[in-house]
């Protein structure tokens, strides 16, 4: 590399770390509380889920630049996601069918640029999170350390999800002591369950699609195995039978171990980074910036790895037949 | 669920979310660059493949001309022995007439000196003959006879023959 490319990296990753610090300096997050549901900011419309749809114009648009300027002989940015394109395609056609290889593709690739995206969003928690609407609530941090951008102390709503607080606040607190929680408007949304959950919906309730698209109606046989009692004496019947309902049921559980750990992750990473942040000057914070960057890819990768193999495992013929 | 903050309006929407993401992605992500990567590929094979063309001609042209200058090589050197032997034959020839020339002079001369010589030799023999005549005529006078004399010649001439 040249020494002037590195220069250059080094001041954009310095410029990224300024904004990132500079923001958790100047806005301090003093959140009262660690919510872990995310909070609706516009009626229905939750915090987590405008965050999505606002990153999804962004890959959108990102989308739409990188098409319309595609080139015979690549910048760095298209190098960039050539390399990313090559890498997962590769990934995809080393592991999946070759039949199925080009239907696997669009979507596990989708899910590791979006997740990859929703959870780098999540360094910017720091930041983020303490912009946002605030509602009074027994225990937050005093009014007088809200800035206002539009409004004043005296039309502060009452928090939703403290509707006895809000009784006992009346009764203990005069007006100045309202203490109050910042609902910030953005949110990484892979701190979200509801994004979680959905992606593994997807990727389980696809993968028993896919076995029955490939293999028809005898990819139940591989949980209703019923073959082992006339082939191998009742007892190695019933074990086989029971393995087989427990395959059955880990296609379930897989939807909670998919959507608890790549929110666990994700969500355990911004407590830490705003908990972090809170207590000690920049320098270590960047350390956890750091190693949020890496867990931010390390789960998107295994997600998408994750969904890949169980894909094509449905849809592999393992010669079941045969043992 | 509710206290997770799961909802079925959020599962839907993200849900929804996801689905356009991965169409769009499909739409215009996915498919340009493939198409873009595998044009490049075969523009990169072409180029390749003209390259090898290219350099398979120069090879044979190279070739090509390599065997001709061999060829007009091994011409020139035929022509320049034909030459050079063309030359020694003549220069054989020159110096084989030049050696008969001289020969012929040489006997010639040899033969010309010897009928000189021969001559020579004759007119002394006569004349000196003649003076032994005249010698012999004086202090013997007139009185021998002729068949004396020829015989006192004879013995003479072939006393001075072995001389």
């Amino acid at each position: 590399m040249k020494k002037e490319t590195i220069l250059k990296v080094i001041m954009w990753i310095t410029i990224a770390l300024i904004i990132m610090i500079g923001g958790t300096i100047l806005w301090p997050t003093d959140r009262g509380a660690i919510v872990v549901a995310a909070e609706p900011i516009f009626g229905p419309l939750t915090n987590a889920l405008f965050t999505s749809f606002l990153l999804t114009l962004v890959i959108m648009a990102l989308t739409l630049w990188v098409s319309n300027n595609l080139k015979e002989s690549p910048g760095h940015f298209q190098n960039l996601v050539e390399v990313m394109f090559e890498f997962l395609e590769g990934m995809v056609n080393d592991t999946a069918p070759k039949k199925w290889a080009a239907t696997f593709f669009p979507i596990v690739a989708t899910i590791f640029i979006y997740l990859l995206f929703t959870n780098w969003f999540s360094l910017f928690t720091p930041m983020w999170a303490s912009f946002g609407l605030i509602c009074s609530t027994e225990r937050g941090i005093p009014i007088e350390h809200v800035t206002f951008f539009k409004g004043s102390g005296a039309t502060v709503p009452v928090c939703e999800h403290g509707a006895k607080a809000e009784a006992h606040a009346k009764e203990s607190f005069p007006e100045a002591e309202t203490k109050v929680m910042v609902v910030p408007i953005f949110r990484a949304p892979s701190s979200d369950l509801n994004l979680t959950v959905a992606l593994a919906l997807i990727a389980v309730v696809l993968t028993q699609f896919f076995g029955i698209q490939e293999k028809g109606l005898g990819y139940f046989k591989n949980f209703l195995r019923f073959d082992s009692f006339a082939k191998q004496g009742p007892l190695m019947g019933f074990i086989d039978f029971a393995v087989g309902l427990l395959e059955g049921l880990s296609e379930f559980t897989k939807i909670i171990s998919f959507s608890f750990r790549l929110f666990g992750n994700i969500f355990a990473g911004e407590v830490i980074l705003i908990i972090i942040s809170s207590l000690v000057s920049f320098l270590l914070v960047v350390v956890f910036l750091g190693f949020e960057v890496f867990v931010g890819f390390i789960q998107a990768f295994i997600f998408f790895i994750l969904t890949l193999i169980f894909f094509s495992m449905a849809t592999q013929h393992h010669g079941e037949e045969q043992h | 669920m509710e206290a997770l903050g799961i909802t079925l309006s959020g599962l839907i929407a993200y849900i929804v979310n996801f689905s356009i993401l991965v169409f769009f992605l499909q739409r215009f992500l996915y498919k340009p660059v493939r198409g873009m990567l595998e044009q490049r590929q075969t523009r990169i094979a072409e180029g390749l493949a003209a390259a090898e063309k290219v350099r398979h001609e120069a090879d044979q042209q190279r070739q090509e001309f390599e065997s001709e200058l061999a060829k007009a090589r091994a011409t020139s050197r035929t022509e320049a022995q034909k030459i050079a032997e063309a030359t020694e034959k003549m220069r054989q020839k020159i110096l084989e007439d030049a050696k008969k020339e001289a020969e012929q002079i040489k006997t010639q001369a040899k033969t010309e000196a010897t009928q000189e010589k021969q001559q020579l030799g004759t007119e002394i023999k006569r004349e000196a003959a003649e003076l032994a005549m005249q010698m012999t005529r004086k202090i013997v006078g007139t009185g021998l006879d002729e068949k004396v004399q020829r015989k006192l010649l004879d013995q003479f001439l072939a006393n001075l023959g072995d001389a």
